[in-house]
């Protein structure tokens, strides 16, 4: 559905892992625009209401981005950055407290 | 030229207790309008914490303690009608709630606090004092660390929100007049009505509620009263999201209905100053990671600094201050919403102060009142 602009120039290729899967972004990428670029849907569900949703406002004020990253879950991906190898993971619905419920 | 509508009573102040009162004053059919500032008027109502509780209040005024347990027990008839009547869910929830107490000492003082509260009630009054394990068994996320909690199942929580905007729009669905950007700048009293200057107009009342939290002591000075009550600021943190953790309240951090938690507070004598100060937030982090560790993990997206509405002892005040002219403030406005629906409201509307309600006076805290109990 999204296509990359031609006028941006290339920086350079990494790739990150969405839920385990590879994904090729450009250096210079948000996460978000890695994800929506890689056509990933649902992009995420809401927390409560589990509704799909997807990056929003791309500046930082909506929380609509949602993801875990590298293991840590609520993460706003259109203001972080790719990194090669980074483990993205979509948030289909509340994130996780796992790994510290007693 | 100004219109002059005639009104029963007017309530000056529209934040939760103003708003509750000019509820129950509809309830009770009395031709009621609710004057109120603008959007960016200080509000305790909407930067509060959402406790409904009811343990250890009166330690400074025993009818107090009553009060609080009445307030307790008609919640729920509050909840359920704004449900039926507005639609919205307030999201009460009343599963008993615990007061953690970090050090041995802090443990030592409460218990010596709710003894005396417990002491002083008329009816029994059920509360436990729980050591570290006890109170891990009530609330297993509370770490180690924690000394001990005074428990009571009288405790809970609702949104306090949504309970704002329930009040709102049953005051207006019950016939009553909302008006907002009318903040009243001079009272004058004439024969038997009340005559009110506001930024959007006058009105006059025969009858008016002195409900503006802190906007109150500018009123009282209309009347020529002092009105002993001042700002203490609270900060309050709010977290991400999360799935529902806690079997019962904590006061210092408790989970929304919608899965964020509260971490709350200090009491900070700074006058009227509402921001929020990283030294204090920090406490406040420091303190909840040792209440809840698994906090550890999880991030905190907004913090907030409210003023509370604070009397000496901390306790509401209901009297008729000038012939026809009530006031009304407590720094307990949610846990105590359903007796200003129900009561406090009915003595507005008939004028006789009931039993329960009469230790509230301002006299108790003139220099030689005899009923003060300290
Ligand atoms: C940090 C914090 C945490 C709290 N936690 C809890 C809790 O957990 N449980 C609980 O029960 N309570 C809690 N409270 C207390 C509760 O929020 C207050 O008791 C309650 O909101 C007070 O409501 P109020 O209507 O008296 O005052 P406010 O909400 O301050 O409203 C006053 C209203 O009067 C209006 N006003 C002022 N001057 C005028 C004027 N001249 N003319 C017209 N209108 C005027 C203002 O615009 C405002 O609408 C907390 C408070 C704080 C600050
Ligand atoms: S898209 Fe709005 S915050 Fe990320």
């Amino acid at each position: 559905m999204f296509k990359r602009h031609n006028n941006i120039a290339d920086a350079g290729r990494v790739e990150i892992m969405v839920d385990g899967r590879p994904v090729a972004a450009r250096t210079g990428d948000t996460v978000a625009a890695a994800l929506l670029l890689a056509d990933v849907a649902p992009y995420r569900l809401t927390a409560l209401d589990r509704e799909p949703r997807a990056p929003f406002c791309l500046m930082g004020v909506c929380f609509d981005c949602l993801v875990t990253i590298d293991g840590l879950a609520n993460r706003q991906a259109c203001l972080i950055e790719v990194r090669n190898g980074m483990r993205v993971e979509r948030q289909l619905g509340l994130r996780e407290l796992t790994e510290l419920t007693p | 030229m100004p219109m002059q509508p005639e009104c029963d009573v007017a309530v000056i102040g529209g934040g939760l207790v103003g708003v509750a009162i000019a509820c129950g004053l509809r309830l009770a059919g009395v031709n009621t309008v609710l004057l109120d500032e603008g959007d960016a008027a200080i509000r305790a109502s909407r930067g509060n914490f959402g406790l409904v509780w009811v343990q250890g209040k009166g330690d400074l005024l025993a009818p107090y303690t009553p009060w609080a347990r009445e307030a307790g027990r008609v919640w729920p008839e509050l909840a359920r009608w704004l449900k039926e009547f507005t639609g919205l869910d307030v999201g009460l929830e009343q599963p008993g709630g615990v007061f953690l107490c970090m050090t041995e000492d802090d443990l030592a003082a409460r218990a010596a606090q709710m003894a005396r509260v417990a002491e002083q009630s008329a009816e029994p009054y059920e509360y436990e004092m729980v050591d570290s394990r006890r109170l891990r068994e009530l609330v297993p996320q509370v770490g180690p660390k924690v000394a001990g909690a005074s428990y009571s199942a009288y405790d809970g929580q609702a949104n306090p929100i949504r309970l704002f905007r329930a009040l709102h729009r049953a005051f207006v669905q019950l016939g009553g007049r909302y008006a907002p950007n009318a903040g009243v700048t001079a009272i004058e009293r004439r024969s038997s009505a009340y005559r009110l200057k506001t930024a959007d107009g006058e009105w006059t009342a025969n009858r008016i509620v002195l409900a503006s939290g802190l906007g109150n002591v500018g009123l009282g000075e209309q009347l020529g009263i002092s009105i002993p009550v001042k700002p203490m600021r609270g900060q309050i943190m709010v977290t991400e999201r999360l799935p529902q953790l806690f079997p019962l309240v904590m006061e210092q951090i408790r989970q929304t209905d919608d899965g964020t938690l509260l971490i709350g507070t200090s009491w900070e004598d700074v006058g009227f100053d509402l921001s929020t100060s990283y030294g204090t937030t920090r406490r406040i982090a420091r303190n909840a990671l040792d209440f809840v560790p698994m906090l550890r993990s999880v991030s905190v997206v907004r913090s907030w600094a409210a003023l509370r509405i604070l009397t000496p002892d901390a306790s509401p005040i209901y009297d008729e201050i000038a012939p026809g002219a009530f006031l009304v403030t407590c720094h307990s406005g949610v846990s105590l919403a359903g007796n200003h629906v129900f009561a406090t409201a009915r003595w507005i509307a008939d004028g006789r102060i009931p039993q329960n309600m009469r230790a509230f006076s301002r006299a108790r805290f003139e220099p030689n009142h005899q009923e003060r109990v300290a």
